[in-house]
């Protein structure tokens, strides 16, 4: 990405600091590793410089809102600013806490989809970059072409909101436009029997070691005390069965109905590389079928699992 | 002593193993390698190390340790059989065997672990060299030669018409002294030992320095809270760390019957210290200063090692890149 979006963020943060705006600013410096990015949670002033803007976005910075007290500045793309649609609408943070700045996103490049397209090991890799619509791929000492959409991230690829939906500032960038109507609900495990799918997810289940990193790094998981956490009554044993990993991962995807904005970052850090987002992507689609709604996009309309009607067709809540 | 193999007699080899123990080598299952059943698999291409450290085929992340049934107010334990079975374990990195040797004496101590124990006692260990220096690892750093050990039965290094093994115990002994292997030389053992490709050429940090100043950091609060601050206290670093062992117990009951089992725990967890009316490490600028204390000095005043063998693992697969190398930097400093 261009370093004149990098210099306008850079001098943007610096100005909140210095007219005492904002007590932190969230975004993004060099990770430490190739095509990795890392979390700034900047106090001070100094700290901006490390600022970085590149394709390898990672982390929901929105995520932080749950710990970090004070008025805070954030940079947030298009799914990000999502979430903090949903954190507003569920009182967790105050508008008038942040400062927005927003970051239009040609989407992310993910390595591992290079890595294939490329035909190597992921640690293979030397640099990636765009060029135009292509990327650009050094293995060894030779340079290979791929084309963007074999690269970036799925949740990229029929991303409808690639332009932050709330900011207070927007800083310049291309964005790329949704690339196709695409893919994710036509998954091809949907199409299978319903055994074929509980066996499916039996074996990916099976495999999860129950770090919880899913749920930790999840802004849309609010809740202070996780019901798996509980001992008194253990509603769910902390041993990796495949039963209780069952049950920790369905109950966690229903209880982030309508404020998950799919922004995948459940399977981008899962070591065990479990693909969470298919049950995400569903859970999506289910919800704006049966209840018109889609997550993190409307700050007014109320949230399906915080409504009661009267009139509700089920009887079940009455 | 050294002997050495052709590729394709390993694999005769390997295979021929199986009548005997049960034989585990590197595969990808699912996408990640993973030591899994030797199946003549096409071995070791593009294998650097494994997803999961093989300390999870000792301390296991799900183990039964007893069973008991209550009968007309009389209680019945029923302890679990020994664990017997013979295995083999091919392909194992020199800094994951270094880490099986450093928790030895965690598990051998006052109050012996019985299933690390025979976890360990009925498994081979043939190591592998490196040849390319891990992403994220600073096993060097940590005193460890990625291309030679003596923490295995047999060790082996490539060389281009097949392996040469250093034969390290009176198992690995008996193990490679069949007719598939020949004698090797000393030369021929000094000769395989080739580059490690991006390995670096000055070490990023004093071992020494560390050791002694995480004490000296470890009052100093302001530090631990910046370190910290990026840290979503998941459990990865500790469940795909080769050396952290800690360890939870959770009964499963039934009506008149249940059994107790052992899981992984983490220190990340806020839960991990939580006692009935205090909880030591509530804040994660307190865990995460433990993980690092814990490793780098704790461990050492009790087992004279440190537990941490640099191989990476938690540096890749932090979600928020935070990165424990740059942190002993500072503590170096």
């Amino acid at each position: 990405m261009p370093d004149r979006v990098q210099d306008e963020l850079i001098a943007m943060a610096t100005k909140l600091f210095d007219e005492g705006k904002v007590d932190y600013f969230l975004g993004y410096k060099k990770g430490t590793l190739k095509f990795k990015t890392s979390p700034l949670i900047a106090s001070h002033r100094e700290e901006l410089q490390q600022l970085w803007v590149e394709d390898f976005f990672a982390v929901n910075l929105s995520l932080y809102l749950k710990e970090i007290k004070g008025r805070v500045g954030i940079l947030v793309k298009g799914c990000d600013s999502r979430s903090l649609i949903s954190l507003l609408q569920e009182g967790q943070i105050k508008r008038e806490d942040l400062y927005i700045v927003g970051l239009p996103c040609p989407g992310q490049i993910d390595p591992r989809k290079v890595a294939d397209a490329a035909a190597c090991e992921r640690e293979e890799l030397e640099e990636i970059s765009r060029r135009g619509g292509e990327i650009l791929v050094r293995v060894g000492s030779q340079e290979k072409t791929v084309s963007k959409n074999q690269t970036l991230l799925d949740k990229c690829l029929d991303c409808q909101h690639p332009k932050p939906l709330i900011f207070d500032y927007l800083l310049p960038g291309d964005y790329v436009a949704p690339v196709q109507q695409i893919i994710r609900s036509q998954d091809e495990l949907r199409q299978k029997p319903g055994l074929e799918r509980w066996a499916f997810w039996a074996e990916q289940f099976q495999r999860c070691i129950r770090c919880y990193a899913c749920r930790n790094v999840c802004p849309a998981c609010i809740c202070p005390r996780c019901i798996v956490e509980e001992n008194m009554p253990q509603w769910v044993s902390p041993l990796p069965t495949a039963g209780d990993n069952f049950v920790f991962h369905l109950m966690r995807l229903m209880h982030i109905a309508g404020t998950c904005v799919s922004c995948g970052e459940c399977e981008r850090v899962c070591p065990m590389e479990i693909p969470l987002m298919k049950l995400n992507d569903k859970m999506a689609d289910d919800l704006r079928e049966l209840f018109d709604f889609v997550a993190g996009v409307d700050l007014n309309k109320p949230l399906p699992f915080r409504t009661y009607r009267q009139e509700d067709p089920n009887d079940f809540i009455k | 002593m050294y002997r050495k193999i052709t590729r394709e007699n390993l694999k005769k080899w390997l295979t021929g193993l199986k009548a005997q123990a049960e034989v585990l080598a590197p595969a990808k299952v699912n996408g990640l390698w993973t030591y899994t059943e030797f199946n003549s698999q096409e071995l070791l291409r593009g294998f650097q190390n494994t997803r999961l450290p093989p300390k999870g085929l000792f301390l296991e992340s799900l183990r039964a340790l007893f069973g008991w049934k209550s009968q007309g107010g009389s209680l019945q334990l029923n302890p679990l059989s020994s664990l017997d079975g013979q295995r083999v374990i091919f392909g194992l990195r020199p800094c994951d065997a270094r880490a099986l040797r450093t928790l030895q004496p965690v598990f051998a101590g006052d109050y012996p672990d019985v299933f690390f124990l025979q976890n360990l006692s009925r498994t081979l260990l043939l190591g592998l060299a490196c040849q390319v220096q891990c992403e994220g690892s600073f096993c060097s750093e940590m005193g460890i030669d990625p291309q030679d050990s003596a923490d295995f039965d047999i060790f082996f290094r490539e060389f281009p018409e097949g392996y040469i093994a250093r034969i390290i115990t009176d198992k690995g002994n008996i193990l490679a002294g069949e007719s598939a292997f020949e004698e090797a030389s000393a030369e021929e053992w000094k000769l395989a030992r080739g580059q490690i490709r991006g390995r670096r050429e000055k070490p990023l940090f004093d071992l020494e320095r560390v050791q002694v100043n995480v004490l000296e950091y470890f009052p100093d609060e302001n530090f631990w809270r910046r370190i910290s601050a990026k840290c979503i206290n998941c459990g990865i670093c500790t469940y795909v760390c080769p050396t952290c062992h800690c360890f939870d117990l959770c009964d499963l009951q039934m009506p008149g019957q249940g059994v107790r089992f052992r899981c992984w725990d983490s220190c990340a967890f806020p839960n991990f210290t939580k006692m009935a009316v205090h909880n030591p490490r509530e804040e994660k600028w307190r865990r995460y200063r433990q993980r690092v204390s814990h490793k780098f000095n704790f461990f050492h005043q009790n087992f004279q090692t440190i537990a941490c063998v640099g191989c990476g693992r938690c540096v890749v697969y932090c979600p928020v890149n935070l990165d424990l190398r740059e942190v002993l930097l500072e503590v170096s400093r």
